[in-house]
């Protein structure tokens, strides 16, 4: 098929090939006129880059995956160098959870802080609370009792 | 700027309430507290950030749902109830979440 067939099945844009291409990441065979010429296993190579993009891996993660296709594997994550890429994605995720959820702590703290102050400036407004309801307390009627 | 909600308050149960605060040397102001109650929650860090600066008294909470007996013989009602305790006597309560300013200005009479 020619580029323009592989990028449609493929959902992206000739450009995109060509640039793949230019990175010897999805090399091209030629027809005698010219024209780059490919087959369902670059649809295939393609589909993973493609995929794994999609996760957020940048264009060069992908090559370990492609190079395992090509060598004949039946998955691109077949192979020990894609299994390290998994792992140091994994590493680098579990850094950008760890920074995020200390920004949200410090979010939510400086949140509470703010609500008591606006709260409490509230003019002629009771302080915030919760009042203990006997249902929801029973055994304090006995314990007063 | 640090965060006083890393820290959480020491607890107390009504196992412990005698030794920990009517036994105490240092007056202690306990927080009358439930996990389901929002202004204690807004309150926690606040009293976090207050328990690290005073050094007139300690601060500790006492889970309301958790601990009936206490709450009961101090007639807590409605949280967050700070209470301030000397000598084994409350001598002065505050009912609902107040900035720390205003905690300190409410206590002050009684400090």
């Amino acid at each position: 098929m020619r580029i323009g067939e592989l990028a449609d099945r493929a959902g992206t844009t000739t450009r995109a090939l060509r640039y793949y291409e230019s990175r010897g990441l999805l090399p091209a065979r030629r027809t005698v006129n010219g024209y780059r010429e490919y087959d369902e296993s670059d649809l295939r190579l393609l589909r993973q880059i493609r995929t794994l993009q999609a996760f957020g891996f940048g264009l060069e993660d992908t090559r370990p995956f492609v190079e395992c296709l090509q060598s004949g594997h039946p998955a691109g994550d077949a192979c020990p160098a894609s299994l390290a890429v998994y792992r140091a994605k994994l590493a680098e995720l579990d850094a950008c959870i760890s920074r995020m959820q200390e920004v949200r702590a410090e979010v939510a703290a400086q949140l509470a802080r703010a609500e008591v102050t606006v709260a409490a400036n509230l003019p002629g407004g009771p302080e915030p609370r919760c009042d203990l309801l006997p249902d929801r307390f029973p055994s304090q009627k006995e314990a007063t009792a | 700027m640090t965060s006083g909600a890393k820290h959480a308050l020491p607890s107390v149960t009504d196992a412990t309430f005698a030794a920990e605060v009517l036994d105490s040397d240092v007056p202690v102001l306990v927080d009358f507290t439930a996990a389901w109650c929002g202004p204690c929650r807004m309150i926690d860090p606040v009293l976090a950030e207050l328990a690290t600066e005073e050094n007139r008294f300690r601060i500790v909470s006492i889970d309301v749902d958790a601990n009936p007996q206490t709450t009961a013989a101090y007639g807590v009602l409605s949280m967050p109830t700070l209470t301030l305790f000397r000598g084994g006597e409350p001598v002065k309560s505050l009912v609902g979440a107040r900035p720390k300013r205003r905690i300190l200005a409410d206590l002050a009479d009684a400090l």
